[in-house]
């Protein structure tokens, strides 16, 4: 794809992402550095302890993160729809490998974006640094509400959390099963007997890759810390 | 020791934000800036607080932790001389996220977010330096969260014991058996079993409100995924 068909496919990204605080200048050097990638469904896009040089703003499509230990366990630290960025952390660190393995939950389309460029963009706008500077602050924050939970909660509480959560974003999340194990840091077989739990008191309803929050009063109740 | 105006310059001389910094900008900052002295167990700000300042450790200890509604707390961060803290919420605008408490008796200086924005904006090295911070601070949060996932409570630990012995490059942890409860987010109980296990082994030497490091490599067999 060419530059200036990337720009435009970009630029209808602009509700959620907000590329006119840049120069036209700045849009052609970042859209030259950029190519449009797509994945399949459970297609890995980058793996932990790869070498960076890119980072991604997701198209459309849904993006896990995933943290995995010596013994294969997986861990889901974050979720990624339009607009949102996966990766970035590459562009502020030279030399510091994936820390995390990133996989299309759905079929996905990414930007791809080399540091380099980036940097030089980032170095020439104040507002586009501000709103990296913000973006990482709301990362950490929410980060350190996840390491709360996983301190503060049980697995009951963190499922009922993070179905309250996702029902909140108001659009359906593709996720299985096993996903929902991998956020709340548990078992497959353990989230499966906790949601046939819920479902039978009424408080969910399990569909194929959806869980429908049914009544979301009693759901919070069963956050305990 | 009273903080005098050289000693301000030493402390921000050895921070990487301000070393980015000319020594003449260096000292026009020092001079906006405030020493502040706090006792041990005295709180510098409180979650949720209005934020308005970033702070450098001159010398001394801090924690930095999320209390819940129940009055348990999960430490997030220990931060010793030379670190800056506080520096979140300025590029947000949001209230405080963690609770931030003296360790031992702590001198910081404090700045104003102004002042510190206005750093931010005369020099692309120093605003490279607070993304490299935030970077950090984003891998330390997901760290944490791999930890309390995948590790048990003896893991984490003897893990929080070596991170921490490792970071501040001493031997000497100085935490209560609380405080390393609310690290490695378990109870006082167990983490007392942990850390008597840990003794018997050799690892370390508990004293009170500090833990003496004396074999890593026993500490480091003891983190098992």
């Amino acid at each position: 794809m060419k530059p200036e068909e990337l720009r435009k496919l970009a630029g209808t990204l602009a509700d959620v992402l907000p590329i006119e605080i840049l120069p036209e200048t700045d849009r052609q050097e970042l859209a030259s550095h950029m190519t449009l990638r797509k994945f399949k469904q459970d297609e890995v896009i980058y793996h932990q302890g790869d070498p960076a040089a890119h980072w991604y703003v997701v198209f459309e499509g849904l993006v896990k993160v995933l943290l995995l230990d010596e013994n294969g366990r997986e861990l889901l630290i974050s979720l990624h729809s339009r607009g949102e960025f996966f990766g970035e952390l590459v562009i502020f660190e030279e030399k510091v490998p994936r820390d995390g393995t990133a996989v299309s939950v759905i079929p996905t389309s990414v930007f791809q974006i080399g540091r380099d460029g980036s940097l030089a963009v980032l170095k020439r706008n104040e507002e586009a640094r501000r709103h990296m500077f913000e973006r990482l602050s709301r990362n950490i924050r929410k980060l350190e509400g996840q390491v709360e939970d996983f301190a503060f909660l049980d697995v009951t509480s963190r499922l009922a959390k993070y179905l309250v959560e996702v029902a909140r974003l108001g659009r359906p999340l593709p996720l299985t099963q096993d996903d929902l194990a991998a956020a709340v840091g548990s078992t497959r077989m353990t989230v499966n007997k906790l949601l046939a739990d819920f479902e039978r008191r009424g408080l969910i309803n399990v569909e194929r890759r959806n869980v429908r929050v049914l009544d979301e009063k009693s759901l919070m109740r069963e956050i305990r810390a | 020791m009273a903080v005098d105006a050289d000693s301000v310059m030493r402390v921000l001389g050895a921070v990487p934000i301000f070393g980015a910094l000319t020594d003449v900008e260096r000292k026009e900052l020092a001079a906006h800036m405030r020493p502040r002295r706090f006792a041990r167990d005295e709180v510098v700000f409180h979650r949720e607080d209005p934020a308005a300042h970033l702070y450098v450790i001159a010398s001394g200890a801090v924690k930095v932790s999320i209390p819940d509604e129940q009055g348990h707390e999960v430490v997030v961060a220990v931060e010793r001389e030379g670190a800056v803290f506080g520096e979140l919420a300025l590029f947000d605008d949001a209230p405080r996220s963690a609770t931030v408490t003296a360790l031992e008796e702590t001198q910081v200086v404090q700045l104003a977010r102004e002042d510190f924005l206005g750093v931010v904006e005369r020099s692309p090295r120093a605003t490279r330096e607070i993304f490299r911070l935030l970077a950090r601070t984003v891998r330390r949060a997901s760290g944490r969260i791999e930890d309390l996932v995948f590790l048990d409570v003896p893991g984490r630990v003897a893990k929080c014991l070596l991170d921490l012995a490792t970071a501040h490059a001493r031997t000497d942890v100085e935490l209560t058996q609380d405080d390393l409860a609310a690290f490695v987010g378990a109870t006082r109980v167990s983490v007392n079993r942990a850390l008597a296990d840990l003794e018997g082994l050799g690892a370390i030497a508990v004293g009170r409100r500090h833990i003496e490091v004396k074999d890593r490599d026993a500490l480091r067999k003891q983190v098992r995924y």
